[in-house]
Parts: C-alpha cells; structure tokens; sequence
C-alpha cells in the first residue's frame, strides 16, 4: 500500500491560454485603436506554432531610398518589441543610410520628420547588408540552402511549428521586385521558394507582407498552403511616400508602412488584436492605393489570427509538475553506461561529404586539373580539329 | 587573256563553293558543341526506385517483440510449459494485427487527397514470439520479503544486455486486495505477481497489458504522422507541439539568470552536477542523439513581467500567474542564442527572483501554489524559479550565493524530466480502463540513467519510424524538385547521397523485422541524414525562372543575321548547280557558255556582297 502510493503520479497538464477576441465592427476610417471596442467573441483559439521568425528585406541601395531602409527598421524594431528574438530575425539591408556621407544626422535612421524614435539605436542586429542582399542569397536563405560556413545568424531554422514573417520593400513592378538595381526577383521565384519552404515543412504559416509598387502582383502565383499575403497596391497601381524629412531632403516612410505602423505600435504581447483588425485599419484615402490581401490559401479565419502570431512571439507553457527521480551520494558518483557500440554507417556519408564540407573552387571558378584538361571531351576536341580546319581552308582560298 | 579570265571564274565558282561549305560546316559542328557545352549537368537520379519509397504499402514496418515468460521452478512444476507457451502465443496472435486493423480505415480517408504521401502515416505492425523457461535462481516468493523497486529489479535481471522483454511471473502478497500487480520495471522486466498461478490467470494478467503498452505505443507513433488543424487540445497534439524535431546533434545550454546582482551574486557547481546528473543520460542516449553542453551566469536579468503580490494568512510572498508565463522569457535582453552551430538548441534557466520580489511562485489555473515552481516551453525548454531566495533572511550582508551539488540536486531533477519530456521520452502509462479489472501497476524508474529500457526501446522505435519516413519524404521531394526545375545542376554528390539513402533504407527494411533495433535506428538516421543533406546542398538552388520568350528574346539577334543570308546563298548556290548542270547538257555553244558564266560572276559579286552585310 505504502508502495503503491509513493509511485501513484498525477497526470501532467497542460495550459493555453489563447482567447480570441475579434472586433467585429468595420471601421471606415484610420482612427486610433482603442482596447475598450474589441468584443470577445468566446471562441478559444489555440495556435499551433511554437516560435516565430521575420525576415525582413529591404532590396534598394542609395541614398534617395532612406525610406524603404527606415520601412524595414520600423518593422524590425516592432517585432523585436514584440518579443522575437534577434536571433530569429533575419535582417537584409541593401544599403547603410545611417552611415551615408548625406546623412545630416550621422548613424541615426528615423522614420518620421519629428525625428523622436531612432531606429538604428544601439541594439540592432544586421544579418545580409550592402551587397550580400542579392536574389541568390534570398532565395537560399527561404529553401535552407547554405554553403557549410554560413554562421547560424544568417540561417533560417524554422520547422513546421514556425509562423514566419516575411517583409518585403524596394522598388518593384507587375510579378517582379528588383534588388540593388542589377537583379531582380519574379513572384514565380518567390512562390516557388515558398513551396520549397513548404515541402520540407518550414513553415506552420507564414504571412508575406510587401510595400512596393505592384505589390499584389507579386504574391498572385504563389500556391502553396497557409500562406497569407498582403502587398500595399494592386496590380496596375503604384505605392507611395509618406512624407519628407525636409532636413535629410529625402522620404522618410511609405505610406502603407507607416499606416500599419500607426495600429501596430499600440499592439502588445498580452494583446488580442487579430489581422482582421489590422487590414481593416487599411484606409484608400490614406494610403493612396489600394492595399491587396491574399487569404484563399489560409485557413484560418483571420478574425482568429492574432497580430502576434506573426508580428510577436508569445510561447505557450506547460507546468512542470515533478522532477525525474535521482539517487546520486555524492559529486563523484557517476554511474557507469555500458556502451554496446554499433558499427555505425556514417564512413560512407562522410566519404561522400569529405569533399565539399570546405566550400570550394567549384561554386565559384572551374578548376582545372592539367592531366584531363587536354582531353576533356572528344567531341570538344573534335569540335576544335573542325574549326582549325575550316579556317586553314579558308585561309588557303584566300591566299 | 579570255582563257585565263575564263579559268579564273571557274576557279572562282569553286572558290565561292568553298567558302560556303566551309562556314556551313563550321555551322553545322558548331551547333551541337554550343548546345551541348552550354547544357547543364543533371545526374540521372534512381527516380524508379524513389517512387516506390512513395507508396504507402512499401512503408510498412513490423517490428517483431521477443517475450521470455520465465517461471520460478516451483511454480513450473505445476505447469505444463509447452502448453502453457501455445497458448501464450496463440493469445498474442489472436491480436496480433494492430497495424493493419488500423489501416483499413485510415487508407479509405486519405486515398482522395492529394497532397502526397504527407497525410499517409506509415503502416507500423508488432508481432509477437513467446517462448517460456524455468529458472531455478530464484522462488516465487521472493518478492514477499523485499521492496519493490530498482535494486529488487537490478537483483532479478538475467542479462541486461538482451533485446528480449522478459515476463517474471512471481508470488503476491497474501494481504494484498487486488487480484494482481504488475510492475514494469528498468531492465525490459515485466513482472506480474499473481496468487493464482493457473495457466488461464496467467494469461488473463499478462497478455492484455502487455498488449496494450504495445497498443499505446502504436497510436503514439501514428498520431506524430498526422496533420490535423483543428483546434483540439488533445494529449496527441500536445504531445508533438512539445517534442524537438530529430536532430543528430542537439545543443543545450544550462543558464543561471540573477534577477538583480546587487542582492546576491551567484554560482553554481554546474559542471560537477551535468557529469554526475546528466552524464549517464546523455551517454544512454548517445547514439541516437549527441549533446552539446554548455552554460552561463547573466547578473541583471529582469523579468518581462511584474509578479503579483500576494498576503493572505501571513504568508507574504510574489506570485506570477500560468496564464502569464508565456511572456516570461525576455528575449531583447536575454542572450540565449547560440551562434556556434546550428543544431536545435535547448535552453534551462534557473531563474533567481530578486530580492524584492522574493519568494516567487507560480499559481496554477486553479490559483494554487504549484510546487515545482517550474515549467516547459514546448520544443525550447524549461525554467525553474528558485523559490528558497526569500526575503526574509536577514542576511543582508551575506550576498554570496553559492548553489552547491546538493542544492542543484531537485533542480537537475526537474531538468531532467522537462528534458524527456521535449525529446519525446513517453512514459509507460495504462489508463484505468485499459487495465483488466482490479490490477494495480507500478512504475519503475531508473534513478541511474533516467531513461528506463522499455522507454529507450519506445523512443528508438519511434525515431525509427519517423526517420524512415521523413528520408522517403525528402527523397520524394528532392526528385519532384529536380524533375519540376529543368534548368537546375544535378551534381554526381548528389546522387551519390540519395543513392546511399536508398541503401539505407533497403536495409533498414531489411533489418526491421529483426530485434536490433538499434541497428535499423542507425540505418534510419543515415538515410535522414543523406537525404536531407542531398534536399538542402547549397548547389541545388536552381536557375531563376527564365520563361522560354526571354531565351528567343536573347538568342535571336545573334542567329537571324547569320543564318537569314546563309540560306540564302545555299538556295542560290543549288539553284545555279542545277542551272549549270541542265546547260551544260542541253547546250553545246561554248559562247552562250561563256555569257552565262559573265551572268554568274555577278550574281556572285552580289551574293557575296550579301554575306559581308549579314556577318
């Protein structure tokens, strides 16, 4: 009896606290969010996701671009505000603004001509700047596809219990974004990464956000599932500054940037605010173009989305309710494991992998080994015997 | 004079023939080089042997479970040890089906969809082999005298390094009021005390528990498979939300946060206490996974929150509800990310409060104290907050804190159960109305390794399982990716990686049905390993979408000019061939001959003019 009650266990709980509260009333106009308005609906909803990741892309280099480098630091700034980790927040920068020559308030970003917040701060991890923001990099940085010594801050791990964010502004036009004027991106590019993503179960959801002109164009051909897009115009229509820093004499926000901003920065953690919420706020009038939303492929109703769900990481917790049983006398007393070894497989993975562990010439340059060179493929060579002997002829007839 | 300039346009008829035989030959050889130079190289892939990993039938695994049913002499001799073994066996193949019986159903649900194999779980079967021996090491009654716990369990273990399941069958307690006890005990050991040692009893109190653990395990390892999203809390879903994903290598970092330097500095003996608490884990489960420790002490960790104040009763102390907890980790200020490598990190935090706002404890939902003051955050890790710190010591000037071995020791506890916990360690558990009636179960523990025999089994089976059909998985994509990019490089690496996974795989299928698990375990992990490293090799990023247009766009200029003139003076050439040949038959007069080769020269002179223009 003694016995049975010493080993009787309580079963482990668990505790969600995820309550929904959707606004159910349609505001035309932007007006300041108040908490008082939200209704609870009494559904509970629970999200599925365990972490969150950003990553955040600005494409365009130069000065006169201030603006789409103080887009991206606004969001930036929001997420990391909301709890997601620097750690799991990738940060592309095509230019450094804040270290511009032009720039009259040196190592500052500000999105607003008061100048009151400053963006770069002291605690601002950047992952990709100048020109390693490049298509390749972006796209390698959505599928995982990394050379061996890429550190672990540039890496995006995500696993299928992730909700990413992806952010996207520069100059852009109908189903293509371009990065630091030489490339550009196309949106079959983009949805073909996030199909790769979803292949191998990258992502729980992932929610693509894009200020550019065009903006709508760019998510039309994506298909994979639990993607929800949204872009600051539609196809056809462009997308516009906020206003000027007369001082720096350049833009200092976009408009669609800014007027998320306005409702995101009066989000908290423990707010239960929903997208539905924020999309609402979008106003034409303000904005000046048509803000596009894609959801067809979500399957969550977005009045249940929680801006943090994507915007900020909120962890669900589990109570510990016992330890796992000791017995140890003392420091030194460490109980010896047999080993039963097992003749493990791993030499051929390793002979295979022996050779690229250190990234080498080959992503690069071709290497030539001077002994095949000569006859590397007989129709090349055969290809040559016929040039040579063409031009002797010709040159013959000439003469 | 008109002879040689006769000669001379002859000569210059064949010339000019020349001169266009050789720039189409030169054309006609270059072609092929350019086309073929400019090729990618794609390795033709085994995608024939793929697919077939694609078929949900191909991924059925049965796992065989030796049971050794070992009766003391004393009570064999009242038994009939063959029969009684037939029979034994024929209850188990009675029920022997779990994994099919489950599929029937499952394969009618998924057959219409079409997101692959994804919603397939795999078709997973045990079946069972009995054989019953004797011993003479031991009586029936043994256990009268004796606690049963890990030493009386370590004291009947025959052979500890068996993959057979041993079933004891020993003598109850004579006061004891149920019917039967089991224990499950570290070393593969199932011991069933009973009173009644009739054959039917026997099977009566063995063959359904032991069924049933099997059973649990089955529907664990399915529900990992399946992909539902509907808003159910259940113990299932739980359960996946909470367990790491299988890496080869995991990173864990043990931290010690001071809530405010200025009340106490710390620290601890961590390292003496990992070796000791932790060590044999970790050794245990070395092959499936290895570890990576390390650890730090952060002065200055403030909580994200501010803890309630609670004073009822003269019991003063600050609380944080459960509901809150999700916002306890201060990620902007907390440096708990690794830079090093990139393996799944997991974080233990030894929160100490400070000094205002001690002691800190946790209320659960119901608004109690929970006792542990610790809790898990699923597939990151887990917090114990010191509660012992509390402010009503009046040793103000002692502000040294040193968290010696013994006062790590209930921490490391807690450590360690959130830990199995997040790895996917399940405890061996019977619900009441699994159990035949009035049977009572005891849980044995290993206090040594932390992770008993039958647990390490389970994980293995179940990483097995979701390894083998997460390689097939990455190696469907992996061939839909190459098949969808036609423009990509297929490097020979690369087929070599998925041909060693489908090795890997053969033989794990192979191995299955034997007992050494630890053997299919390890091809599993190859075969994950491989696939998954030839899925994300930084050379298979493809060419950017490039849509056929662009390419005409591009080639076009270059081939128009050349070929547009080329063919021209070809259809001419023909055309005067045939010309020549017709006179030169029909007509004699050498004088209309000769006007006819003035005609020609010029038509020459123009057709060449034609050509430098087009080069």
């Amino acid at each position: 009896m003694k016995l049975l009650h010493n080993y009787i266990y309580i079963f482990s709980f668990v505790i969600l606290f995820f309550i929904s509260i959707c606004r159910s009333e349609y505001s035309s106009g932007f007006h300041f969010p108040n908490e008082r308005e939200e209704i609870i609906d009494g559904f509970f909803s629970k999200s599925r996701h365990t972490n969150n990741w950003a990553v955040l892309v600005d494409t365009s280099r130069y000065w006169f671009n201030y603006r789409h480098i103080a887009n991206v630091l606004s969001i930036y700034r929001t997420v990391k505000r909301l709890g997601i980790p620097d750690s799991n927040i990738i940060l592309m920068l095509a230019d450094d603004v804040a270290c511009n020559p032009r720039n009259r308030f040196q190592a500052t970003v500000y999105n607003n001509a008061e100048r009151k917040l400053d963006l770069y701060g002291d605690n601002i991890e950047v992952d990709y700047r100048g020109y390693e923001v490049t298509v390749e990099n972006f796209i390698r940085l959505l599928t995982g596809r990394h050379l061996p010594d890429t550190p672990r801050s540039k890496r995006l791990l995500s696993d299928d219990r992730s909700n990413v964010l992806v952010y996207m502004t520069g100059h852009g036009g109908e189903e293509f974004l371009k990065f630091q004027d030489t490339e550009e991106i196309s949106s079959y590019d983009v949805a073909d990464a996030f199909e790769q993503m979803w292949e191998k179960r990258r992502y729980n959801e992932l929610l693509f956000m894009i200020d550019t002109c065009q903006a709508s164009s760019m998510f039309s051909r994506v298909y994979s599932p639990n993607i929800l897009a949204t872009g600051s115009s539609q196809t056809g229509q462009n997308s516009y500054s906020h206003h000027l820093d007369p001082e720096l004499g350049v833009a200092v926000i976009d408009r669609y940037t800014y007027y998320n901003l306005e409702t995101l920065e009066y989000v908290t953690l423990q707010s239960q605010k929903t997208l539905q919420y924020l999309f609402n706020t979008y106003d034409v009038s303000l904005i000046h173009s048509t803000p596009g939303i894609r959801h067809d492929l979500f399957e969550r109703n977005l009045n249940k989305v929680l801006i943090t769900d994507f915007f900020g990481a909120v962890y669900n917790i589990e109570l510990t309710l016992k330890g796992y049983k000791l017995s140890r006398s003392n420091e030194n007393d460490i109980p010896l494991i047999q080993h039963n070894t097992i003749d493990d497989n791993e030499e051929t993975l390793n002979r295979i992998n022996n050779n690229d562990l250190i990234p080498k010439n080959e992503y690069k340059m071709i290497k030539i080994r001077s002994k095949r060179s000569a006859k590397v493929s007989p129709i090349f060579l055969l290809g040559f015997v016929a040039l040579i002997s063409g031009v002797i002829f010709m040159s013959k007839i000439v003469n | 004079m008109r002879r040689e300039r006769e000669l001379y346009e002859k000569h210059q008829v064949s010339n000019r023939l020349h001169i266009i035989g050789a720039i189409w030959l030169v054309f006609l050889i270059g072609i092929p080089i350019w086309w073929k130079t400019t090729e990618v190289y794609r390795a033709s892939l085994p995608y024939k042997e793929v697919q077939k990993w694609q078929d949900p039938n191909s991924l059925y695994i049965n796992f065989s479970i030796q049971l050794s049913y070992i009766l003391p002499n004393d009570i064999a001799k009242d038994i009939n040890i063959n029969s009684l073994n037939e029979n034994i066996q024929e209850e188990f193949n009675k029920k022997n089906i779990i994994g099919n019986n489950n599929d029937n159903t499952q394969d009618n649900t998924s057959t219409d969809d079409d997101d692959f194999e994804y919603t397939y779980p795999p078709k997973i079967g045990f079946s069972f082999s009995v054989n019953t021996k004797t011993t003479d090491k031991w009586n029936s009654n043994i256990a009268l005298t004796r606690n049963i716990d890990e030493n009386f369990d370590d004291l009947l273990t025959l052979d500890t390094d068996t993959d057979e399941y041993n079933v004891y069958i020993l003598k109850q307690k004579e006061t004891s009021k149920s019917f039967a006890d089991v224990y499950i005990g570290k070393n593969k050991q199932f011991m069933i005390f009973l009173k009644d040692f009739s054959e039917e009893n026997i099977i009566k109190y063995t063959v359904p528990i032991i069924l049933n653990m099997f059973e649990n395990e089955h529907s664990d390892i399915i529900s990992s498979f399946t992909e539902e999203r509907d808003e159910n809390e259940s113990k299932e879903e739980i359960r996946k939300m909470r367990t790491f994903k299988y890496a080869s290598n995991y990173q864990i970092l043990y931290s010690l946060f001071n809530g405010n330097v200025n009340d106490y500095t710390v620290n601890w003996e961590i390292e003496k206490s990992i070796k000791s608490y932790f060590g044999p884990f970790f050794d245990t489960l070395s092959f499936i996974s290895k570890f990576d420790v390390t650890s730090q002490i952060q002065n200055f960790a403030t909580l994200p929150l501010t803890a309630k104040y609670s004073n009822d009763n003269d019991n003063k102390y600050y609380y944080l509800e459960a509901k809150d907890l999700g916002h306890f980790i201060n990620s902007a200020e907390w440096n708990l990310a690794s830079p090093v490598s990139t393996a799944p990190p997991i974080n233990f935090i030894l929160y100490i409060p400070p000094y205002s706002q001690s002691p800190l404890y946790i209320h659960d939902s119901k608004g109690e104290i929970l006792e542990t003051n610790a809790f898990l955050i699923p597939r990151w890790g887990g917090i114990v907050i010191d509660k012992n710190r509390n402010n009503t010591m009046d040793n103000i000037g002692e502000h040294q804190y040193i968290y010696s071995f013994k006062d790590l020791h209930p921490i490391m506890e807690l450590f360690l159960d959130q830990l199995r916990s997040l790895l996917g360690i399940n405890e061996i558990k019977f619900l009441p109305t699994d159990l035949p009636r009035n049977v009572r179960v005891l849980y044995g523990t290993d206090s040594k390794r932390g992770i008993t025999a039958w647990e390490l089994d389970q994980l293995l089976r179940k990483r097995t399982v979701q390894n083998l059909v997460n390689a097939s998985r990455t190696l469907n994509s992996l061939a839909k990716l190459v098949g969808s990019l036609r423009n990509m490089v297929v490097k020979d690496k690369i087929k070599d990686k998925v041909d060693f996974a489908l090795e890997c795989l053969e033989n794990a299928y192979k191995e299955v049905n034997g007992r050494n698990y630890k053997q299919v375990f390890l091809y599993s992990k190859n075969a994950l390993i491989a696939s998954e490293e030839a899925f994300f090799d930084p050379t298979m990023v493809s060419m950017l979408y490039f849509p056929d247009e662009h390419k005409y766009a591009v080639y076009m200029p270059l081939f128009l000019p050349i070929s547009v003139p080329l063919a021209l003076v070809l259809k001419e050439e023909f055309k005067k061939r045939k010309k020549n040949k017709k006179q030169s038959s029909t007509s004699s007069s050498k004088s209309e001959e000769s006007n006819k080769n003035v005609n020609e020269k010029e038509s020459t002179s123009e057709s060449q003019s034609i050509e430098t223009n087009g080069s």
